[in-house]
C-alpha cells in the first residue's frame, strides 16, 4: 500500500494541506502532501528532548555528569 | 503527595526513577568476558523528593548505589537507596525537609542537628569492606551483597575529622590508603585532618594543617613521597550560610593554591604553590621525579558549576567551563611559589578521567576520560535534540605520543563516566573500559564493556537494564577479591 500512496501523495496538488513528518520503509521522511499519516515516536523514544532546549547554563546546572 | 510536575527538566530520561531493583541475569549484547569476577560498583543520586529550592545544586539528591555483579560470564544488577537518617526523616514526613547544599540554615527545623549528608558520590571497597563516600560526612558502611546501608563508619574510632573526601587514594605499593576531610573540625573551618591509613584498616597516621581559605578539597593526587593537594576557587563563609545561599560561590579572584606534603612529614613541612584561577576538581595521577613533583589532570579553565555562581554577581561563564588534560610540575628546588603548566591535549574532555590504578603514584602512559564528538552522527528523532551536548565516546589518552583512541557509543546514547578494569597481571593499559550508556531512543541504561586496547572495534558486550540506572557521579571496579561477595 505504502508505495502506491506516496505516488498519489506526489501527484495531489498541495492545496494548503499541512506538512508532517512520516515513516516509510524504517526512514522518516518529510510529507507535504497532506496525505500521509503523521509520525510519533513511541513512548519512551526521544527522551533527551526534556533537555535540548536548556541554555548551556541550565543545562549544566542540572546534568552535570549526565 | 509527591509531585514533580513544576521541575520542568525532570522530564523524559531525566525524571527522577524512586525505584529499588533487582534484575537476575541481565540481558546482554555481545559476550561478557567470563575473567571478570567481581562488581561495577556506581554511586549518584535521584531525588526521591523534589528539592526544596529551585536553585539548589545536583549534589543534593539522595545517595543512590547500584551494582552490577559479574561472575561466570552472568551479569546481575541490585539498586538500593542509601538510607542515610536524612533519607529516613524525608521518607517519615513524606516531603523534602533539608534545603540547600550543604546549608544547614536553610532545614527544616524538625532535623536540626541530625546528619544531612546524601552519600551520592563515591564507592569505596576498602579493607573487606563497601563505603558510599561523600565530603561533608563520614564514610557509610554497606553491606555488599544486599547494598543495604548498614551506618557511619569511622575507622575503629581513630579516624577524627568529621568529613571524609570523596577520593582516597589506595598506593598499589603499599596497599595503604591515603585520605582526609576538609572542613574537618565543622562547617567552615579551615582545617584539613589527612591520614594514612594500612590496609586492614587501621589508622596509622595523622597530619592537621590549614588551607589559606575555606574551599572544596575534592580530590588529590598521591605519588611515592608526597601528596599533592589542590585548592581552588569556591570559597564559603558562615555569613553566607546564614544568607542562605549553597555552600559554595566561585571567586574569580582567588589564586589556585597546591600543597605538596611530604608523605612521611610535618605541617611545617607543608610547601605551598600558587597558579592561575583554575578549577582541579578531578586528578589523573602524581609521580615525584628528583626535586619535581608532578600532577597530570583534567583542570577546568574556571568555575564548572553553574549552580555554585560567580560571588561578584556576575554570569556563569560557559566558555571557560571546559576541561584540558594539563600536566602541573612543582619544583621543590625553586625559592618561588609559581608552577609550571602544560596543555598535554587540545580537546577539552570531561573531567571525571582515569588510570590504570595500579600505576598510581608512579609513571604511566595511559589516561581514560569521555568526551563529545560533535563530528559523530547523533539522531535526533529518536534519542531527542542534545546532539553534541552530551559525551558519546571513551578515549584512551597516550601522554606520551599525544595519540587518542576513541570509543563511540552510538547515534542515540551519552557516556557517564569511564572505569577502567585491568587484566591480571596484564601490563599497563591491558584490560577493559566500563561505563553506562544512556539510551535514549529505547529509554534505557545500558553497561558498556570494551576492551581498553582495542576501543575502535566497539564493545565486547552490553549489558542491558529494562530501565534507566539513576545518574552516576563515580563508579569504581570492585574485584572479587576485595569485597565479601556471596
Amino acid at each position: 500500500m505504502a508505495p502506491y500512496k506516496i505516488v498519489l501523495a506526489e501527484a495531489m496538488p498541495m492545496c494548503g494541506r499541512r506538512t508532517v513528518v512520516s515513516f516509510h520503509m524504517d526512514r522518516l521522511y518529510l510529507d507535504s502532501s497532506g496525505t500521509a499519516i503523521p509520525y510519533h515516536p513511541p513512548l519512551g523514544a526521544r527522551s533527551g528532548q526534556a533537555a535540548a532546549d536548556l541554555s548551556e547554563e541550565d543545562f549544566r546546572r542540572r546534568f552535570v555528569y549526565a | 503527595m509527591v509531585d514533580f510536575s513544576n521541575q520542568p527538566t525532570m522530564k523524559g530520561f531525566f525524571a527522577p526513577t524512586r525505584f529499588e531493583a533487582d534484575v537476575y541475569d541481565c540481558e546482554v549484547i555481545g559476550k561478557v568476558p567470563t575473567e571478570l569476577n567481581g562488581a561495577f560498583v556506581r554511586l549518584g543520586g535521584d531525588w526521591l523528593y523534589p528539592p526544596k529550592f529551585e536553585d539548589d545544586s545536583p549534589f543534593s539528591m539522595d545517595g543512590y548505589i547500584n551494582m552490577f555483579r559479574f561472575k561466570n560470564g552472568i551479569v546481575d544488577y541490585k539498586g538500593r537507596w542509601v538510607k542515610t537518617p536524612r533519607f529516613k526523616a524525608d521518607s517519615a514526613a513524606h516531603k523534602q525537609l533539608f534545603g540547600k547544599y550543604r546549608n544547614p540554615f536553610t532545614d527544616d527545623p524538625s532535623v536540626k542537628g541530625l546528619d544531612r549528608s546524601v552519600q551520592n558520590t563515591t564507592p569505596l571497597a576498602f579493607a573487606g569492606k563497601l563505603c558510599t563516600l561523600k565530603e561533608d560526612s563520614l564514610p557509610y558502611e554497606i553491606d555488599c551483597n544486599t547494598l543495604e546501608t548498614i551506618g557511619p563508619y569511622n575507622f575503629h574510632g581513630k579516624y577524627k575529622s568529621l568529613t571524609f573526601t570523596a577520593h582516597p587514594k589506595v598506593d598499589p605499593a603499599t596497599g595503604e590508603m591515603i585520605c582526609y576531610g576538609y572542613e574537618a573540625e565543622g562547617l567552615e573551618t579551615n582545617d584539613v585532618f589527612l591520614y594514612t591509613i594500612n590496609k586492614k584498616g587501621e589508622v596509622t597516621r595523622e597530619l592537621r594543617f590549614k588551607v589559606p581559605y575555606v574551599s572544596m578539597v575534592h580530590d588529590i593526587g598521591i605519588t611515592q613521597k608526597h601528596v599533592v593537594i589542590p585548592v581552588y576557587g569556591f570559597v564559603s563563609s558562615m555569613e553566607r550560610l546564614k544568607e542562605g545561599k549553597v555552600h559554595w560561590g566561585w571567586d574569580d579572584t582567588k589564586p589556585a593554591y597546591v600543597a605538596i606534603v611530604p608523605r612521611d612529614g610535618e605541617a611545617k613541612d607543608i610547601r605551598w604553590f600558587k597558579g592561575p584561577s583554575r578549577a582541579t576538581v578531578h586528578t589523573l595521577n602524581a609521580r615525584t621525579e628528583g626535586e619535581k613533583v608532578i600532577l597530570e589532570a583534567p583542570i577546568y579553565d574556571s568555575n564548572p558549576f553553574p549552580f555554585f555562581p560567580p560571588i561578584d554577581g556576575s554570569k556563569w561563564d560557559p566558555t571557560k567551563a571546559k576541561a584540558y588534560i594539563r600536566r602541573n610540575t612543582f619544583d621543590l628546588s625553586s625559592k618561588d611559589d609559581g608552577y609550571k603548566e602544560e596543555k598535554l591535549f587540545e580537546m577539552n574532555v570531561s573531567d571525571l578521567g582515569r588510570v590504570d590504578d595500579r600505576y598510581l603514584t608512579m609513571p604511566y602512559r595511559y589516561a581514560f576520560t569521555a568526551y563529545a564528538d560533535k563530528q559523530r552522527p547523533f539522531d535526533e528523532w529518536k534519542a531527542g535534540n542534545l546532539g553534541g551536548r552530551v559525551n558519546n565516546c571513551y578515549g584512551r589518552f597516550d601522554l606520551a605520543t599525544g595519540k587518542m583512541n576513541s570509543y563511540f557509543a552510538g547515534d542515540t546514547h551519552s557516556l557517564q563516566e569511564v572505569c577502567f578494569v585491568p587484566r591480571k597481571n596484564g601490563a599497563e593499559g591491558e584490560g577493559y573500559i566500563m561505563g553506562v550508556a544512556s539510551n535514549y531512543a529505547e529509554m534505557r541504561s545500558e553497561l558498556i564493556i570494551a576492551d581498553a586496547q582495542r576501543l575502535e572495534e566497539g564493545d565486547v558486550a552490553r549489558v542491558l537494564l529494562p530501565f534507566r540506572a539513576t545518574a552516576q557521579v563515580h563508579g569504581r571496579w570492585m574485584d572479587a577479591s576485595e569485597l565479601p561477595f556471596a
